[in-house]
């Protein structure tokens, strides 16, 4: 491959990950381009960009997952490559090609490698080829009974039923034994007909409690590729990694290696070029370890990678694109003390992790040696509904793994958010808890052995007074040392009767008899002293009438519309 | 123990006080509960910083009457946010909180110590009034009730009088809540008259309730009597002991100083203000990138709310706030407009409160039915309080300032230690429009139609110019043009220099002020 050096970069995502990038940029020199959806505007990593284009809408899919109108923000701001970040279109080889094509540079790797890793059946085909072992699992659906005692048998109990068309957790019915394999097959087939119209369910070993261990691998297009050592990313809800930390500790010198044999094993398989993450499963019980899938992407967690080699993976990523060696061997790569990462998500650990968007009214972030801070968000800025909810992570290092907990934890302590709860209250516990500590945990853990329910988001949303949006942002207002209770009905008349509270010139009517109105909604405006003043629906309802004419005189409390309550719709 | 111990009185006595904390009979108190109301001793107890540290006076009063505990009304001293004040609070359980002789005796006396001592006056509220059967002994004479009143303004202006109103206050009682600088009121609770609904239907035929007639929701909107309308009880007593922190004890002290804090708007704040000065917009966010967060308390909300008038903080410091608001009646002042800005003024002025003016006014409102409500003597008044104010004051012009609303807002002539303008300020006896329409009227008219627009555009820009901001800064109108961003830093500036201001205005016993 060619060099290919390019001036700019479009940022074809959102959050921390958008301002990592473009900050990556700005350090090489390169122009950086932001994109931002309707609800965006205005967010700390447009604020940042050396541009930004408005791509509009708001729904993934009318905006970030949007290729045409990415790749008409590509145009339009002069973009010569395009930095997918991660999730979002960051692993669809249609996209990747879809940039090539418009004469950009797709920074990642090509999209053959992208197409063969998301393939789960051909990424298996691929890494068995090339001696690293997947998950024991069937290629083929399942129907009989006997398979499954077959299947348990050969790789061992228990077994895991999954639905083909599963994924993230769901569909899965584990089977502790034979007796059970029967049942067990007739209602995973059932219940995945029920939930996604096709029955087909496949087989795996199934681990009771994993720990989740990966590889980063460099690679460039000349050739060279080196991994930068093993993450650990065993504490997670929902199937969702929560803290990661590098290296994985209590993982016996063996594996480590092997892992690290595997993930370059991997990445040579698929031809790969860039940043990308070989993850696996690694049980402590039976000391096995089993290959699950390549993410070809950079990863949220690339943060501990860099702590702990001092490898600026994101920089690695823009170089190799233009089509400059890495510039780093193996023996380059040395692994230094221990890093943590933390994520801070607008979510409420209490209860379920539920998404919590809204206005972060207060946001201080913990600083001080050894901690870096990837942050999405500033203060005054809103987490909207739509999208990830990650306001930013934390990242500790120290010499070794006990510090960089305790050096966690003081940063934790640290933190100050107000306006959303946050996943800083499980972090902290589950940093305070033994098993933790010991490394005991496995990816399940959180869920199966912590009680959350307890716990206080960090700082009760403090609610604002009122907002107000000026130069692109929502800004929170706390205006009260004693907040009033909303002022009654300021139009006058009283109930649906809306009047003028002076006297005037009746300039403008909004509505027509039968129209639906909402509580606040401008009806009409009333000139007086050179001055507009605007009347205002008192609630929802219905226009019953207009009761005078535009450009005739009001007088004070003279009833200019009438509302009625309620309605249907 | 000896026998001629036991028999001391200790007990009997014990048992006495006892008694008069208990408040009246059972009853009485449920009656309460059930409106939601608190009983005197738990009020005092939350009003408080400490009910153990609170001294009283009179426990006995009246004690030989036997079903008149403390005679109903608890009287004392105590503390509030670390500083000393002087209560009086109304039993409602005794009798209704009505007053008779020892009452009212009790009464006088607090206020008295209030005036010997410069101690803030807190008034807790709930009184069916005076008790007729005591009439010659509570009402007329040197010691009546006319005695509080007479107090009562006496200790105008000298201490801060505080009123929470958890129930009525009526006839002669409704005048202690219209002589405090403040009255809380409690909605569905508190009421204020001078004759109650039954009165009104026997001697004028009107039919009407309490609750239409002097209820809190109507004097805190309507007649300007209340101050603040307060769900419950604690709200009430919350707002009293918030508000309290901006004053100092007496008008001889400066108001107390917090910790500064930032803005309670943070944003960009020339987007807040619109350029066409005939365009409304919403003012509070703009007094919140003045004060400090989490620090405006606003008097009368709900009361001639074209103007918006409150305390807040400026880098710690305490000041009073007043601002125009064109989102209502265009922002234009009325004769309850003024009332309220004047009271404002007055009551800030007193107490040491340095005044900022957010000025976006198009003049006092015309017409007939303002004429006939004397606008102009209601404008005369505020005009005066502004006058009489030598606190240090800052006229900001945000937007416009025209006619009498430049001075009723502060304006150059009034003394204020600046006047700053925003870029989009525009002062002028009236706007262009109005004053082309009305300075060149019958040369417009003479002319033929088509020829009018293209005239009246060419005459207001002539006017535009001739009023131009730069040359208002030009010809020293305005003392500083300030970035809207920078507003709030150079107002901090301005008063932190103007501290320790001299304070004269005239020699004279008092003035004449048009009312």
């Amino acid at each position: 491959m060619t060099a290919r050096p390019f001036r700019s970069v479009l940022v074809a995502n959102r959050g921390e990950i958008a301002v990592r990038v473009l900050r990556a940029c700005r350090e090489l020199g390169l122009v950086g381009i932001a994109v931002h959806a309707d609800p965006d505007a205005g967010a700390l990593w447009v604020r940042e960009a050396d541009r930004a284009v408005a791509i509009g809408g708001s729904a993934v899919a009318e905006s970030y997952l949007d290729q045409a109108k990415l790749l008409a923000a590509a145009a339009e701001a002069g973009a010569e490559a395009v930095h997918p970040g991660y999730g979002l279109l960051s692993e669809h080889a249609g996209f990747a090609r879809a940039v090539t094509e418009a004469g950009l540079v797709w920074v990642g790797p090509p999209p053959e490698a992208i197409a063969q890793m998301g393939d789960k059946l051909v990424a298996r085909r691929a890494v068995l080829a090339a001696g690293v072992e997947p998950v024991p699992g069937t290629t083929d659906p399942v129907t009989d009974p006997a398979e499954v005692v077959a299947f348990g048998e050969a790789h061992g109990w228990p077994v895991a039923v999954k639905a083909a068309a599963g994924g993230g957790g769901r569909g899965i019915r584990v089977v502790a034994g034979p007796a059970e394999a029967a049942d067990a097959l007739a209602s995973a087939t059932r219940e995945a007909t029920a939930a996604f119209g096709d029955g087909a369910c496949y087989l795996e070993r199934f681990f009771p409690r994993p720990r989740h261990v990966e590889v980063q691998v460099l690679a460039d297009t000349h050739g060279a590729i080196v991994q930068l050592g093993e993450r650990d990313c065993s504490v997670q809800r929902r199937h969702q990694k929560l803290i990661e930390e590098a290296p994985a500790p209590g993982l016996p010198a063996g594996v480590g290696q092997q892992l690290r044999t595997w993930a370059v094993a991997v990445a040579k398989a698929c031809g790969y070029v860039g940043a990308g993450t070989v993850e696996f499963l690694w049980d402590p019980e039976s000391q096995s370890c089993w290959f699950l899938e390549m993410n070809t992407r950079i990863q949220v967690e690339h943060p501990i990678t860099e702590q702990v080699t001092g490898v600026d993976i994101v920089a690695a990523q823009l170089r190799v694109a233009a089509g400059e060696p890495l510039g780093l061997t193996q023996d380059d790569v040395t692994v230094r003390g221990h890093a943590i990462e933390c994520r801070v998500n607008a979510e409420d650990p209490a209860r379920g992790f539920l998404p919590a968007p809204g206005t972060i009214t207060t946001l201080r972030w913990p600083g001080g040696p050894g901690l870096r801070v990837d942050a999405g968000y500033e203060a005054g800025d809103t987490v909207p509904s739509f999208y990830d909810d990650l306001l930013g992570k934390l990242v500790a290092w120290a010499p070794d793994r006990d510090r960089a907990i305790a050096r966690m934890r003081a940063a934790l302590d640290e933190l100050a958010v107000e306006g959303v709860a946050t996943t800083a209250p499980a972090l902290a516990r589950v940093l305070g808890h033994d098993d933790f500590r010991a490394a005991r945990h496995w990816t399940t853990w959180l869920e199966e052995a912590l009680d959350l329910s307890d716990l206080t988001p960090a700082a009760a949303p403090a609610e604002a007074d009122f907002h107000v949006t000026a130069g692109g942002r929502t800004w929170p207002v706390r205006l009260y040392r004693h907040r009033p209770r909303r002022p009654g009905g300021q139009a006058g008349g009283g109930g649906g009767l809306v009047a003028s509270p002076l006297a005037g010139t009746l300039a403008k009517v909004n509505v027509v008899a039968g129209q639906r109105v909402a509580e606040g909604e401008l009806l009409a405006v009333v000139e007086a002293m050179k001055m507009e003043t605007p009347l205002l629906a008192p609630f929802d309802g219905l226009v019953v009438g207009v009761t005078c004419a535009v450009g005739g005189p009001v007088a004070a409390g003279q009833v200019v519309v009438e509302v009625e309550a309620g309605g249907s719709p | 123990m000896t026998e001629e111990a036991a028999e001391r009185p200790e007990p009997a006595l014990r048992a006495l006080a006892k008694q008069a904390r208990a408040g009246g009979a059972e009853r009485y108190h449920d009656k309460a509960r059930e409106q939601g109301k608190l009983f005197v001793r738990e009020r005092l107890a939350r009003l408080l910083d400490s009910a153990d540290g609170f001294v009283e006076d009179g426990l006995l009063a009246n004690a030989l009457a036997g079903d008149l505990p403390a005679d109903g009304v608890v009287t004392g001293i105590g503390t509030v946010g670390g500083r000393t004040v002087a209560v009086m609070a109304n039993d409602s359980t005794v009798k209704a909180g009505s007053w008779g002789a020892r009452t009212v005796e009790k009464i006088l006396r607090i206020q008295e110590y209030a005036l010997r001592h410069e101690v803030p006056m807190l008034w807790l509220v709930d009184s069916a009034g005076a008790r007729i059967t005591d009439q010659v002994e509570m009402f007329p004479g040197r010691r009546g009730a006319g005695k509080i009143f007479y107090n009562q303004v006496r200790l105008s202006g000298r201490v801060p009088q505080v009123c929470c109103l958890f129930g009525p206050s009526a006839a002669g009682g409704a005048y202690i809540p219209a002589f405090c600088d403040v009255v809380f009121m409690v909605e569905g609770n508190a009421s204020m008259y001078l004759g109650s609904p039954r009165m009104a239907e026997m001697v004028i035929g009107e039919k009407t309730t309490l609750e239409e007639m002097g209820g809190a929701a109507m004097h805190c909107r309507v007649s300007g009597c209340g101050d603040l309308l307060c769900a419950d009880e604690d709200e009430a007593i919350q707002a009293a002991r918030r508000y309290l922190s901006y004053f100092p004890s007496s008008w001889r002290g400066d108001p107390p100083a917090e910790p500064a804090r930032g803005p309670a708007y943070a944003g960009p704040v020339a987007p807040l203000i619109p350029t066409d000065e005939s365009q409304p917009f919403d003012v509070y966010p703009l007094v919140a990138a003045v004060v400090d967060s989490e620090s405006f308390f606003e008097i009368k909300r709900e009361f001639a709310p074209e103007v918006v008038c409150g305390l807040g903080r400026i880098e710690g410091r305490a000041v009073g706030i007043v601002a125009n608001q064109p989102l209502v009646k265009g922002g234009v002042l009325f004769v309850d407009s003024a009332d309220k800005v004047a009271r404002f003024v007055w009551l800030c002025d007193a107490f040491n409160l340095p005044l900022v003016f957010l000025a976006d006014v198009p003049g006092f409102m015309i017409g007939t039915e303002v004429e006939r409500q004397g606008i102009i003597r209601h404008g005369a008044k505020l005009i005066t309080a502004v006058s009489e104010a030598t606190v240090p004051k800052l006229c900001v012009v945000v937007r416009k300032a025209y006619g009498a609303g430049l001075y009723a807002m502060a304006g150059p002539g009034f003394e204020p230690d600046a006047t700053l303008a925003l870029p989009t300020a525009s002062i002028a006896v009236m706007g262009p429009e109005a004053a082309v329409n009305a300075v060149y009227y019958n040369k417009l008219a003479s002319l033929p139609e088509a020829e009018r627009p293209a005239e009246v555009e060419r005459l207001q820009r002539e006017y535009r110019e001739d009023v131009d901001l730069v040359r208002l800064a030009a010809d020293l109108v305005v003392d500083a043009v300030v970035d809207p961003d920078d507003l709030r830093t150079e107002v901090a500036r301005r008063l932190a220099f103007a501290a320790g201001k001299k304070r004269e205005f005239s020699d004279r016993r008092h003035g004449v002020p048009p009312v």
